[in-house]
């Protein structure tokens, strides 16, 4: 970064502060790296020895104190027609994070710093406002723009980078995009969208509840004592997930799939849309109900167990089985005891009958990976890129799974019938 | 050393390096580095602080064809270093006692 490039960086960073106090500032690091150049310093060594400009307006921030308690700023109409990439960067203890935005999927990492990261997009028309109070942060989209790409799906996204240490609280919520959560821990953690996926990963939760309408929700390696993830016309899947609590999934057209899963309490209900997998534990511990009309299940009916499992569908068949293994705890709320549970692959769901392999393609697995080596957004067009490619790879992986959801449906629902009237 | 010992001793380290006649940013560091290990970016805070804190005063002077701010000192910021001075021997019988107590 030479001269021009650090001061520009640091008028952005220090947003907050009085248009006077900032011009000061940028005048005091104007006149060093001046100074250092003098000294036989190059301009790029001059400005790596003082530091990111995040940096310094945190520490003015936390040292000083421009911001008042609640400070809010809002981003309206840029006279310019392209897209503005927008970096915040805030320092001080969070409690509650929210996120309401339209049209545009929102990936939530846990940082490596002590300060949380916001990086979005702003088209021309649209409007944001950011609001902190008490301890809360909220970024509002108030208003989308006009003329709608018809590919915007894949060009905006908001990306959270929250604060090493964080366990409060947590609201995402957006439409028409998928919502990506890896790697935290919360204390209540909210997840909603329309025609996308939910997908947390590698995460901690008092309580979490995942709201979607047609599309898929994701659950991996997740330990909570609540766990509520309802859909429509989109399949469920959890892996290594436990809840202290109750566990329930729903989905209308979809089915549910379940690999090395616990709970005290887990409800799982679809209409058209089949049950399988494998809980933890032995059957004996649990009072089972099991109920399909127009379908095949094989689980009976018994009372008696110390935890409860109930599974409901309509026109398709249940098929869960369990582990044999004695569950690792019911206090288990960690990913560690998650860890633990298995290792099978849990990719794939091979269906019995036609001997499909449901799933994701491998390149997905791919992604994940790519996602753990990711280091923090630096401002570079070429992340975005990378970006917009991911999650337009993601869009069009759970159309062809909300696609192939919707072929094994139809395809239960023709055999049902063929069965009742020969 | 201890952060915030650190702390409290970066505010009176520069108003002792404007003590004799008036500096600026860039050899401040220079001239406190030494004794305390400081950036610009840490300094900032502080010459604002003290500015804000009438303990200093500053003018703007064209160096080699750009502007350069100088800071002096004033009366309150020579009373800030006479009082950290005259409270030293407090400090150093807090750190005497510590230094009997734990070597017992």
């Amino acid at each position: 970064m030479n001269k021009e490039q650090f001061l520009a960086a640091l008028s952005d960073a220090l947003w907050r502060m009085p248009e006077p106090e900032r011009i000061t500032t940028l005048k005091y690091f104007a006149e060093v790296i001046g100074d250092r150049v003098d000294a036989g310093q190059s301009e790029e060594e001059a400005v790596a020895a003082l530091g990111t400009p995040e940096e310094i307006a945190a520490r003015l921030e936390s040292e000083n104190g421009f911001a008042e308690e609640t400070s809010s700023a809002s981003f309206s109409d840029s006279a310019s027609k392209e897209p503005r990439q927008i970096h915040r960067v805030f320092s001080g203890i969070r409690t509650r994070v929210q996120i309401r935005v339209c049209n545009q999927p929102i990936e939530v990492v846990r940082g490596n710093s002590d300060v949380l990261q916001l990086d979005f997009v702003q088209l021309p028309g649209e409007r944001y406002e950011i609001q902190e109070k008490d301890g809360g942060l909220c970024l509002v989209q108030s208003r989308t723009a006009k003329m709608r790409n018809p590919f915007r799906l894949c060009k905006q996204f908001v990306r959270v980078s929250l604060p090493i240490g964080y366990d409060g609280s947590a609201d995402f919520q957006t439409s028409n995009a998928s919502i990506r959560v890896t790697d935290g821990s919360f204390d209540r953690l909210r997840l909603g969208s329309s025609n996308g996926a939910l997908h947390v990963l590698r995460l901690t939760a008092q309580t979490l509840e995942m709201g979607m309408s047609n599309g898929s929700l994701r659950l991996i390696q997740v330990g909570a004592r609540r766990i509520e993830g309802e859909t429509t016309n989109g399949s469920v899947e959890a892996t290594e997930t436990s809840s202290a609590g109750l566990l329930s999934l729903s989905t209308t057209n979809g089915r549910i799939s379940l690999n090395c899963v616990a709970g005290q309490n887990i409800r799982l209900q679809s209409s058209n849309g089949s049950i399988r997998g494998e809980i933890e534990g032995v059957e004996e511990e649990y009072s089972v109900s099991a109920c399909t009309s127009n379908g095949r299940s094989n689980l009976s009916q018994r009372k008696g167990g110390a935890k409860s499992l109930t599974a409901l569908t309509s026109n398709a068949n249940i098929d869960v089985s369990f582990s044999g293994r004695k569950a690792p705890g019911d206090e288990n709320n960690g990913e560690d005891g998650a860890d633990a549970f298995c290792e099978e692959d849990p990719w794939f769901t091979v269906d019995e009958q036609t001997g499909e392999v449901y799933g994701d393609e491998p390149e997905e697995d791919d992604d994940f990976d790519d996602e753990s080596d990711d280091g923090d957004f630096n401002g570079d067009w070429r992340e975005i890129g990378r970006s917009m490619e991911e999650w337009g790879r993601e869009f069009s992986c759970s159309m062809r799974e909300f696609g192939k959801d919707l072929k094994h449906s139809l395809k239960d629902l023709e055999r049902q019938l063929k069965d009742m009237f020969g | 050393m201890d952060a915030q010992i650190k702390k409290g001793l970066l505010d009176v380290c520069v108003l002792a390096a404007v003590y004799r006649e008036e500096s600026y940013g860039y050899k401040i560091v220079s001239d406190i580095g030494p004794q305390i290990g400081i950036s610009e970016s840490t300094l900032y805070p502080i010459l604002r602080r003290l500015e804000q804190s009438a303990c200093l005063t500053t003018r703007e002077v064209a160096h080699n064809g750009r502007l350069r701010k100088y800071y002096a000192i004033t009366d309150a910021g020579r009373e800030r270093v006479s009082d950290f001075l005259n409270g030293w021997h407090e400090i150093q019988a807090v750190f005497d006692y510590i230094r009997g107590e734990t070597e017992k």
